[in-house]
C-alpha cells in the first residue's frame, strides 16, 4: 500500500500547483476581456457617481496587480469574494445551486453508464447483427442531436401532449419546505427529475457504450473466454461474469473524466428544463461579469476535473493488478 | 489620307481633353475628403433579434447614401462598457425602458442631452453640447409651473428633432399575457405593463386560486433597496417597500405613504405621513423612519438612490407627522423622481445592521428577509427556483390577491411555454411577434398591450467624425427606414418614434416636430445641398474645404 500512498500524495501536490496556475489565469482572463460589471446597469438608472461607488465596493478601482495580491491572499484564507450580483459570498451562491446540479449529474451519469455498460456489452456480443447496427446508430444519433433539442422534444411529447411529466423546474411552484434537504425527498421531485435526467443521460450514453463495446471486443478474443465456453457455461454467464468484468476498466477511466466535464454540458439541460443549477449560473455570471462567482465556479470545475482524473488513475491501478506504481 | 489623319488628331484631342477632365474630377476627390467609415454596433441575434435586424436594415440604407458601413455584432456587456461608459462608439442602439420615473421627461430631456452630462459614465452618451438647449433645459428643471415646464419640454423636443444627436427609432408596443380564466382587472401601465405596482394592487382572483404565479427571465439578484441594480429587483422591491408618493398610470404623482404633500416653494416640500402604518414585523412607521431613510442613503452613498437625492439638502422633522425636504436648488421633478422612488426603510433594522457592517458592508448585505411597509410581505426565496410574497393584510390599501410566486425562467422561450402550459398565470416579459402568434390561440390566456414610454434609441457619437456634422446626422437619420422596421422587424407591434418623449406620454409629448426618417431621397438632398460629393463608385466625400457644422440653424 506504500506505493499507492506516495503516488496519491505526489498527484495531490501536483494538483495544488495546477490549481494555483488555474486561479491566476482565471483572475487575469476575466479582467482583461472587454466589458465591466457596472456599465450594463446604466440603462436601468445607475448614475455615474453610483457606478464609482460600486467599482470601489468591488475593489476594481485598484491597480490590477494589487487586486491580484488581495485576491490570492483571500483565497488562501478560503474567502472567494462576494458576488457582484447577489451580494452574498460567491461560495454561497454556488453552494445553493451546486447540489441541484450534482443530483442531476449523478442521476444522469449513472443511467448513462448503466445503459452504456450493459448496452455496449450486448452490442459487442451480438457483433454483426442488425441489433448492433441499430444500437450504434441510435446512440450516435442521440449524441449528435443537440441536447436542448432532445429535451424540447421530450417536453412537447411527455409534458405538453400527454401531461405525464411537469414542464420544468425542480418542484411544483408553491410547495414549501421547512428544511432545504426536504426538497429532494419527494415523489414530486422525482417526477421533475425524470425528463432532464433522461435527456442528459441519453445524450451521454454513446461514450460509455462505444468504449465498452470496443473493450468487450478485445476481451472476447481472449483465451479464457474460449475456455469458459468449452467448460459449457451459459452464454449470459460468460457475458456478464467473465467478459464484462474484465472489459470494465477503460470505462471506469472514461467515467471519471466524463464526470469532471459533465457540469459544462449540463447548462443546456438546465436551461430547457428550468433546473436551478450551477451550469446556468456560470453563464449568467460571465454575462454579468460577476468575477467572484465566475472565477470560483470555473475553479470548482477545474478542481473537480483534476480530482476525478486522479481518482480514475488510482482506481484503475487498484483494480488492475498489472499496473504498477511508479 | 489627310481625312484619316485629321480624324486621328481630333480623336486624340478628344481623348486628351476627357482624360484631363477625368483627372480633374479625381484630383478634387482626394482621400482626405473621404467620409470615414462608420462602425455600427448591434446586439447578437440571440440577445435581441430586434436590434440585430433593425441594425442590418439601417446599415443597408446608409450604404445606399454612399457611406462605408461596418456592422459589428457585440455582446451586451462589452457594448455597454465601451459605448455607454467608454464613449468609444460610432453608433449603437440602446433600448431604454419606460419606467414610471421616466414619465416626467427629466431623464429624456435633461439627463440625456444637457452638456454637463457628457462625461464618461453619464447619460449624454452622444456628447451633445448646445448652449441654447442647456438654457431651456435648465428652465425645464427649475420652473415649478407645469404649463411653463411643458412649454420648455416642447421647445427642447423641437431642437432635438433638428439636431438629432441620438434619434429615437421606435416605441414598441409592450405585450403581456395573463390567465384570464382565473384572474381579472389586470393593469397595463405605460412602459411597465404588468410589472407595474398598479397591476399587483388591482389584479383580482376570479375563482378559488388566489395566488398569482408570475414568470420572468432570470431570478432576482439582490433585495437590498440601497444597492440593487437590476430592473427586475426594483419591481419587486416596490411591492415590499412603500414610498411616500407613487406615480399613477396617468403619470401623476399621488400621495401614498404620505397622506398629503405640499410644494411650499421651488426648494421646499413638506409631507404629512399617513397614520397607522406598520412594517411587516409589526413596528409602527414613523417620521423618524422617513428622515432616517433619506439621511442614511446619503451617508452610505447608496448607489440606487444617489442620483435621485443629489438635489436634497436636508430632511427635517417638523412634528410627529410632518417631514420637510429642503433642496439645494430648484428641482421640479423631485416629487415624482425621488419621493416616488425611495421606499421607507425600517430604522430599527437598518441602524443595527449598519453598526454591525459599516458603510461598505451594508451595501453588500443581502437583506433577507426584506422588511418594508408595502402591501406585500416577503415569504420565502429558493434561489433560482421561486420567490413568494404574501399579502400584508394590515396595509392601508391591501391587495386583492393572497400572494405572488415569482418563477424565473432561463429564457423567453421558457416563459412562453410556462404561460402556454399553465405553469404561470402571467409574465412581465414583453412578447415578441412570433410568441404573440403562438399564445393568441391559447384559450385561457388573454393578451394585453400598451404603448411603450421607453424607446429604441440610436446613439451617434458627436465626438467623432462624421457625426460631429449636423448635415451628416440629419441625412443618416432621414435614411433610417423606421416604418419598414416597424412592419418587418416588430411585425407591426411598434410605433415609429420621432421625439424622445413618447406619444403615449400625452402631457409631455410634442407632436409638431420635424419627423426625420423613411426618406432616403431627402437624405441625399440634404447632403447635396451641403455640397457633399460622390465618386463614381458611389462613396461619399466631404465638400471641398468643408467646415463641420455642429448644430442646426434655420
Amino acid at each position: 500500500m506504500q506505493g499507492i500512498l506516495k503516488y496519491v500524495i505526489r498527484r495531490l501536490l501536483q494538483m495544488l500547483l495546477t490549481l494555483f496556475v488555474l486561479i491566476t489565469i482565471l483572475f487575469f482572463m476575466f479582467r482583461v476581456i472587454p466589458g465591466d460589471p457596472v456599465s450594463m446597469y446604466i440603462e436601468a438608472g445607475l448614475g455615474q457617481e453610483a457606478q464609482q461607488v460600486l467599482l470601489k465596493q468591488y475593489g476594481l478601482d485598484k491597480p490590477l496587480f494589487q487586486q491580484y495580491i488581495i485576491y490570492i491572499k483571500a483565497v488562501f484564507k478560503g474567502d472567494f469574494g462576494i458576488s457582484f450580483q447577489y451580494g452574498k459570498p460567491a461560495i454561497q451562491v454556488i453552494g445553493e445551486r451546486f447540489w441541484n446540479t450534482l443530483i442531476l449529474m449523478i442521476t444522469s451519469l449513472s443511467i448513462a453508464f448503466l445503459l452504456g455498460i450493459v448496452g455496449g456489452a450486448i452490442l459487442a456480443w451480438k457483433r454483426g447483427t442488425v441489433l448492433e447496427s441499430v444500437g450504434i446508430i441510435g446512440a450516435l444519433i442521440l449524441r449528435c442531436a443537440p441536447v436542448f433539442w432532445t429535451g424540447m422534444i421530450f417536453l412537447s411529447i411527455f409534458a405538453f401532449k400527454f401531461k405525464i411529466f411537469p414542464l420544468g423546474g425542480m418542484n411544483t411552484p408553491g410547495t414549501y419546505f421547512d428544511f432545504q434537504y426536504q426538497k429532494f425527498l419527494s415523489l414530486d421531485f422525482l417526477k421533475h427529475l425524470t425528463l432532464p435526467a433522461l435527456t442528459a443521460s441519453l445524450y451521454s450514453v454513446a461514450t460509455p457504450l462505444l468504449v465498452m463495446r470496443t473493450s468487450m471486443l478485445e476481451v472476447i478474443k481472449e483465451d479464457f473466454i474460449e475456455l469458459a465456453r468449452a467448460k459449457g457455461l451459459k452464454e449470459w454467464k460468460i457475458l456478464f461474469k467473465h467478459a464484462m468484468r474484465n472489459a470494465l476498466l477503460p470505462v471506469i477511466t472514461v467515467f471519471a473524466v466524463q464526470a469532471g466535464l459533465a457540469i459544462g454540458g449540463i447548462v443546456l439541460v438546465e436551461t430547457v428544463f428550468r433546473w436551478p443549477g450551477m451550469g446556468r449560473e456560470i453563464v449568467l455570471a460571465v454575462a454579468a461579469r460577476d468575477y467572484p462567482v465566475a472565477q470560483t465556479a470555473f475553479f470548482l470545475i477545474g478542481t473537480m476535473t483534476v480530482l476525478f482524473n486522479i481518482i480514475a488513475d488510482v482506481l484503475y491501478a487498484y483494480l488492475d493488478p498489472r499496473v504498477t506504481w511508479q | 489620307m489627310r481625312i484619316i489623319s485629321r480624324f486621328f488628331v481630333i480623336l486624340l484631342l478628344v481623348i486628351f481633353i476627357s482624360l484631363t477632365a477625368f483627372c480633374n474630377e479625381y484630383s478634387s476627390l482626394s482621400e482626405d475628403a473621404k467620409v470615414s467609415e462608420i462602425e455600427l454596433w448591434i446586439t447578437s441575434q440571440t440577445y435581441d433579434p430586434i436590434r440585430y435586424e433593425a441594425g442590418l436594415m439601417i446599415g443597408q440604407k446608409w450604404e445606399e447614401l454612399g457611406f462605408k458601413i461596418k456592422i459589428t455584432p457585440m455582446e451586451w456587456a462589452t457594448m455597454s462598457s465601451k459605448g455607454m461608459t467608454g464613449h468609444e462608439h460610432d453608433a449603437f442602439v440602446i433600448q431604454w425602458g419606460g419606467k414610471a420615473e421616466r414619465i416626467d421627461p427629466f431623464h429624456w430631456l435633461y439627463t440625456m442631452h444637457h452638456s454637463s452630462e457628457t462625461d464618461v459614465g453619464k447619460y449624454n452618451v452622444a456628447g451633445y453640447e448646445s448652449s441654447e438647449y442647456d438654457r431651456i433645459a435648465e428652465q425645464f428643471v427649475e420652473n415649478m409651473d407645469m404649463d411653463k415646464r411643458r412649454e420648455s419640454a416642447y421647445a427642447l423636443q423641437e431642437i432635438l428633432s433638428h439636431d438629432l444627436p441620438q434619434p429615437p427609432i421606435a416605441h414598441r408596443i409592450v405585450t403581456h399575457a395573463y390567465n384570464s380564466m382565473d384572474f381579472e382587472n389586470t393593469v397595463m401601465a405605460m412602459g411597465e405593463g404588468m410589472n407595474s405596482f398598479w397591476n399587483w394592487i388591482n389584479i383580482t382572483p376570479k375563482g378559488d386560486r388566489k395566488i398569482v404565479k408570475f414568470g420572468y427571465v432570470n431570478d432576482v439578484k439582490l433585495l437590498n433597496p440601497l444597492s440593487t441594480k437590476t430592473g427586475a429587483d426594483i419591481y419587486l422591491l416596490t411591492m415590499i417597500y412603500d414610498p411616500l408618493v407613487r406615480v399613477n398610470i396617468e403619470g401623476k404623482p399621488i400621495p401614498w405613504a404620505a397622506e398629503s404633500f405640499d410644494e411650499i416653494d421651488d426648494q421646499t416640500i413638506e409631507i404629512v405621513l399617513r397614520e397607522g402604518m406598520k412594517f411587516h414585523d409589526g413596528k409602527e412607521v414613523t417620521v423618524e423612519d422617513v428622515k432616517f431613510t433619506f439621511d442614511f442613503a446619503k451617508e452610505v452613498k447608496a448607489p440606487y438612490y444617489l442620483s435621485k437625492i443629489n438635489y436634497l439638502e436636508k430632511v427635517e422633522i417638523v412634528d410627529n407627522r410632518t417631514v420637510r425636504f429642503t433642496l439645494n436648488q430648484p428641482f421640479a421633478p423631485f416629487v415624482s423622481n425621488a419621493l416616488a422612488l425611495v421606499g421607507i426603510l425600517p430604522r430599527h433594522i437598518w441602524e443595527e445592521k449598519y453598526q454591525e457592517k459599516g458603510a461598505e458592508g451594508i451595501l453588500n448585505w443581502d437583506n433577507l428577509p426584506p422588511v418594508g411597509s408595502g402591501p406585500f410581505k416577503f415569504d420565502y426565496w429558493r434561489p433560482n427556483e421561486e420567490l413568494k410574497l404574501t399579502k400584508f393584510a394590515q396595509h392601508f390599501n391591501p391587495a386583492k390577491i393572497d400572494g405572488v410566486i415569482r418563477i424565473p425562467y432561463a429564457s423567453a422561450y421558457g416563459v412562453v411555454q410556462g404561460l402556454k402550459g399553465g405553469e404561470i398565470d402571467s409574465a412581465g416579459w414583453s412578447l415578441l411577434p412570433l410568441q404573440v402568434e403562438e399564445l393568441r390561440e391559447v384559450k385561457h390566456l388573454t393578451l394585453k398591450q400598451v404603448d411603450d414610454q421607453g424607446c429604441y434609441m440610436l446613439h451617434y457619437n458627436l465626438r467623432k467624425a462624421p457625426f460631429d456634422d449636423v448635415n451628416v446626422r440629419r441625412a443618416l437619420t432621414y435614411a433610417i427606414p423606421k416604418k419598414q422596421i416597424v412592419d418587418l422587424v416588430f411585425e407591426g407591434m411598434a410605433v415609429p418614434a420621432y421625439s424622445v418623449v413618447a406619444p403615449v406620454n400625452s402631457f409631455w409629448h410634442n407632436p409638431d416636430i420635424e419627423k426625420a426618417g423613411d426618406d432616403v431621397e431627402k437624405a441625399r438632398q440634404i447632403l447635396e445641398d451641403a455640397g457633399f460629393r460622390w465618386d463614381d463608385k458611389g462613396w461619399i466625400y466631404y465638400p471641398e474645404n468643408y467646415e463641420v457644422k455642429k448644430l442646426f440653424t434655420k
